[in-house]
């Protein structure tokens, strides 16, 4: 199992170096570079930008800079500041270099969009997992009743939603018509401008998580130690919490990790719609203006948090299912 | 002696032997037994014939899609009347004629995604499952990575680069934005095919096939494909709301069809500005996305019902 992890945890390497060379090629590859505007720049000025962010290299020379500039060893020294004597290394130098649009570092850009996405993500997984399980359960519980209907309704309708035109619809109703939330904006602590942008992202999450709670509740209910515990005369919160629940969680984690990556990653398109200054809406608006730093070090987050994700599918996989042997 | 037999033949006649059916006639009555995927069927189908008249008869369609209202700017921002079914926009452009060309658009690049997939599927995973280890691990090494991009991300960048070029055959808006999702959508059905094939080789009747000397195309276009339809048949029909979603999402965030083209991504990205001017802008548009979502999702779940083994 160590061994497995280890090769796992590796195998993210190759992976994203390979995200992040089709990337960097394909975005060389858009049309137009980042100081094309709409009043024309002129010629020298194009030139010196060009030079001073090596744009006037050759790709291949440019790409060799990037790739140095995120794996160049550094050491302790270097990061603090300070002369400590010869420095320890402290490991790779993550370099993604400077925005086209502002000068600011794009490190310091993804670090401040991911507050805001972290406080989002975070809150609609809460919201999903919370609404999900109890849906599920709820249904599974008063199996093909109308309570189990109109769930299994919701989680399909839920998945089929696109999370935008779920916002949009929300926006209409309770923030034009009703006038309850705000219709633009994150503020973590204002629910105004919470409530919404969480359902929106949170959703679909949650009629996912429902489905797999509902299917796996069933399952549970069938085996012959929920009729012991009910033969034996135990109260029905009791089978239903301690027997039931707790033995059907191990389908339920094991996709909370593909939720969590679709969490972060997905949160682009609600980010756009309550204009949010997520992760994702910088690469939004740095495809459209050819900022190659900022397209590569969100790119790479995402692939990030993709990689990590499934790597947590693998292992609760391995771990939570005896059967799969991994060699 | 006669007398047996026609004895036998009169039982025979009155034994009511169940109806037999094949796999397909099966999924279908078990289909027709759903009530929610048949009516997204007759939903969708009612809705491709009001959005083909919508987009290829006059009176029906009724204004130009990308035509100026001719009262500017009297004619702007309309509520839903006898003249305009779903109102007008800033421009005083007619919303009914703009949502019936975005649906056709989704339509279009929904069934178009899965025409490619279909084929870079079947093209890779069959390669996968019977060229031999090398280009096996080859193939499931490329799926590994293609998963590991995110999905819509990759989208964006593909069809930014495949935008504002003059490329020989993929001039056509639609055309690249088919092609732009499909590059990131063709993995799902390449591994499903590789899967059922691998499994399929090692089947009783595969083998025979084999042992009386078929050659291998024979084999594998009459004995294996035939039998991954069911499977490939509901991953591409959930495939078309994940292609529709995608193109309503690039259209929504700017990266869509070039204007004036309404595709129902963008009409909802317009209408969503002017939510508080005119909400009906934005609901037509919002709704079509829903509805063929909705629809699609049903028929597909209704499908995988019908065709899954385990469930009969």
């Amino acid at each position: 199992m160590t061994g497995y992890v280890i090769r796992r945890i590796l195998w993210i390497i190759p992976v994203l170096w390979a995200v992040a060379t089709v990337t960097f090629f394909l975005m060389h590859a858009v049309e137009g570079g980042p100081f094309d505007r709409e009043k024309e720049l002129p010629e020298a000025v194009k030139a010196n930008l060009a030079a001073k962010y090596n744009l006037d290299k050759p790709l291949v020379e440019q790409y060799g800079l990037f790739l140095w500039n995120m794996v160049e060893p550094i050491t302790y020294d270097k990061v603090l500041g300070v002369g400590l004597g010869p420095g320890k290394l402290a490991g790779p130098k993550l370099d993604l270099g400077v925005s086209f649009e502002n000068g600011r570092q794009v490190n310091t850009i993804i670090s401040e969009g991911l507050t805001v996405s972290v406080q989002l993500g975070m809150t609609a997984f809460l919201y999903a997992v919370v609404v999900g399980m109890t849906l599920g359960v709820v249904a599974a519980l008063n199996h093909n009743r109308f309570l189990d209907y109109l769930s299994v309704f919701f989680s399909t309708a839920g998945t089929a939603m696109p999370n935008f035109i779920i916002a949009v619809f929300l926006v209409v109703i309770f923030s034009v018509q009703l006038g309850w939330f705000d219709v633009l904006g994150w503020e973590f602590g204002n629910y105004r401008k919470m409530v919404l942008p969480i359902i929106s992202l949170g959703t679909l999450p949650a009629a996912y998580i429902a489905r797999i709670t509902r299917a796996s509740v069933l399952e549970v209910l069938g085996q012959d130690y929920i009729r012991t515990a009910r033969a034996k005369g135990l109260q029905e919160w009791v089978v239903v919490l301690r027997h039931t629940i707790k033995n059907s969680m191990v389908p339920i984690l094991t996709v909370m990790g593909p939720i969590f990556a679709f969490l972060v990653t997905g949160s682009f398109i609600v980010e756009r719609v309550f204009a949010i200054n997520g992760v994702g809406r910088h690469f939004v608006t740095a495809i459209g203006s050819r900022d190659y730093g900022v397209i590569m070090g969100t790119t790479i987050f995402f692939a990030t948090v993709v990689a990590f994700a499934n790597l947590i599918v693998d292992i609760t996989y391995a771990w939570s299912d005896p059967r799969i042997r991994y060699k | 002696m006669a007398d047996v037999r026609a004895v036998a033949l009169e039982l025979e006649d009155t034994f009511e032997l169940p109806p037999q059916r094949g796999l397909w006639s099966d999924a279908l009555h078990r289909l027709m037994q759903n009530r929610l995927a048949l009516v997204s069927l007759f939903v969708l189908g009612a809705l491709a014939v009001v959005v083909l008249l919508g987009n290829y008869v006059d009176a029906v369609q009724r204004y130009e899609p990308s035509a100026l209202g001719d009262a500017l700017p009297a004619g702007r921002h309309e509520a839903p009347s006898w003249d305009h079914f779903f109102g007008t926009d800033i421009l005083g452009r007619d919303t009914w004629s703009r949502v019936m060309q975005g649906t056709l658009i989704s339509l279009q690049i929904g069934l178009g995604v899965q025409v490619v997939v279909l084929t870079i599927g079947l093209l890779v995973g069959s390669i996968a499952a019977i060229g031999g280890r090398f280009l096996d691990n080859l193939m499931m090494r490329i799926t590994d990575l293609a998963y590991a991009f995110p999905d819509l991300l990759f989208i964006i960048l593909l069809r930014s680069v495949l935008q504002g070029r003059d490329w020989p055959i993929l001039g056509d808006p639609v055309l690249q934005m088919i092609f732009a999702i499909a590059f990131v959508g063709w993995v799902t059905i390449a591994r499903l095919i590789r899967g059922q094939m691998l499994s399929l080789r090692e089947r009783d009747f595969v083998v025979a096939a084999r042992a009386i000397g078929a050659p291998g195309w024979r084999i594998v276009f009459q004995h294996m494909l035939p039998n991954t339809l069911g499977p490939v048949t509901v991953a591409v029909v959930f495939g078309i709301p994940l292609a529709i979603f995608a193109e309503a999402v690039l259209g929504f965030i700017g990266f869509g069809l070039p204007p004036p083209t309404a595709s129902l991504g963008r009409l909802v990205s317009d209408g969503y500005n002017y939510i508080q001017v005119n909400v009906w802008l934005v609901i037509f548009p919002a709704g079509a996305i829903a509805l063929l979502m909705l629809c699609f999702t049903f028929l597909g779940d209704g499908l995988r019902d019908a065709l899954d083994p385990r469930s009969r």
